[in-house]
């Protein structure tokens, strides 16, 4: 995201702080990333209605307080988002869900065509099983949402780096264990 | 830290953009903030209210016990002067 849009944003949540009908640019624009991210955390339609509504409604809540920080606005909608999901497991003490679309892991992936098979997803889900739920939030903001990691350390509140290492560690770990070639580039 | 809790699935199909914007609802969200607000201004008004209530209330029985003590003051002086006074005429009629 360029800098200009970064700062066209902030713009709105501005006005917004005075008329709150501004906000619904921001709410339109990014309702369906918001619903996605949440959903892949629930595998629950109406219940990740109700959590997107919440956190939109928390963002405008607390519009007044928001600190400008160097990152897109739609990375405060997901920490907001990911503190609903962890919020609503702490309360209803329900197992937490990843439900991952098989198109973004193979979107992981090279050379997808020739390797890719039953037994590979099988591999793979007993991987992600396995990997702590940290790492797996990073994988998921770095590879299905698309963040860069200055957004993910802020999504997650951690340093750059450490949302780095725990990015690579994540990445490592799959490569050695599946022998396929990672995709993924530096921002 | 490993995922003894965690359920993993995988999905072959996405989610439609459409099942998604059903659920949109942006009237409603502006709805339940401007509830909020107005629950917000409401307590803060009850607060405030609640606040001036006590200090005014602390100030009412801090002047009336200081105008009890005033008038106990009072009393017990009078009650002095005319114990003085009782003695001095008692001592007067012995002579």
């Amino acid at each position: 995201m360029e800098a200009d849009e970064i700062l066209a944003e902030y713009a709105i949540l501005e006005r917004s702080k005075k008329d709150p009908a501004h906000f619904g640019l921001l709410y339109k624009k990014y309702f369906n990333r918001i619903f996605n991210f949440i959903y892949r955390q629930t595998d629950d339609e109406d219940l990740t209605a109700d959590l997107t509504s919440q956190t939109f409604l928390n963002a405008l809540n607390y519009v007044g307080k928001y600190d400008f920080r160097g990152v897109p606005v739609s990375a405060w909608f997901y920490k907001i988002a990911s503190n609903e999901v962890k919020r609503h497991y702490r309360k209803s003490k329900r197992t937490l869900v990843f439900s991952l679309e098989e198109e973004m892991i193979r979107g992981l992936f090279e050379q997808v065509d020739d390797d890719w098979d039953e037994e590979i997803i099988g591999r793979l889900l007993n991987y992600l099983y396995n990997l702590p739920s940290d790492m797996l939030e990073v994988l998921q903001l770095r590879f299905f949402e698309d963040k860069d990691f200055k957004e993910i350390a802020f999504i997650l509140d951690l340093t750059e780096s450490g949302a780095k290492m725990r990015t690579y560690r994540a990445l490592d770990s799959l490569r050695k264990n599946f022998k396929l070639r990672v995709k993924y580039n530096e921002k | 830290m490993k995922n003894s809790g965690v359920k993993i699935k995988i999905r072959r199909e996405l989610l439609s953009p459409e099942s998604i914007y059903k659920h949109q609802n942006y009237s409603n969200v502006l709805k339940r903030h401007e509830r909020k607000k107005r629950f917000q201004r409401a307590l803060k008004l009850f607060i405030y209210s609640l606040l001036i209530t006590v200090v005014v209330l602390f100030l009412v029985v801090g002047s009336y016990w200081v105008y009890v003590r005033i008038q106990k003051e009072k009393e017990e002086k009078n009650k002095a002067d005319t114990s003085f006074v009782d003695q001095r005429t008692s001592s007067n009629k012995s002579y």
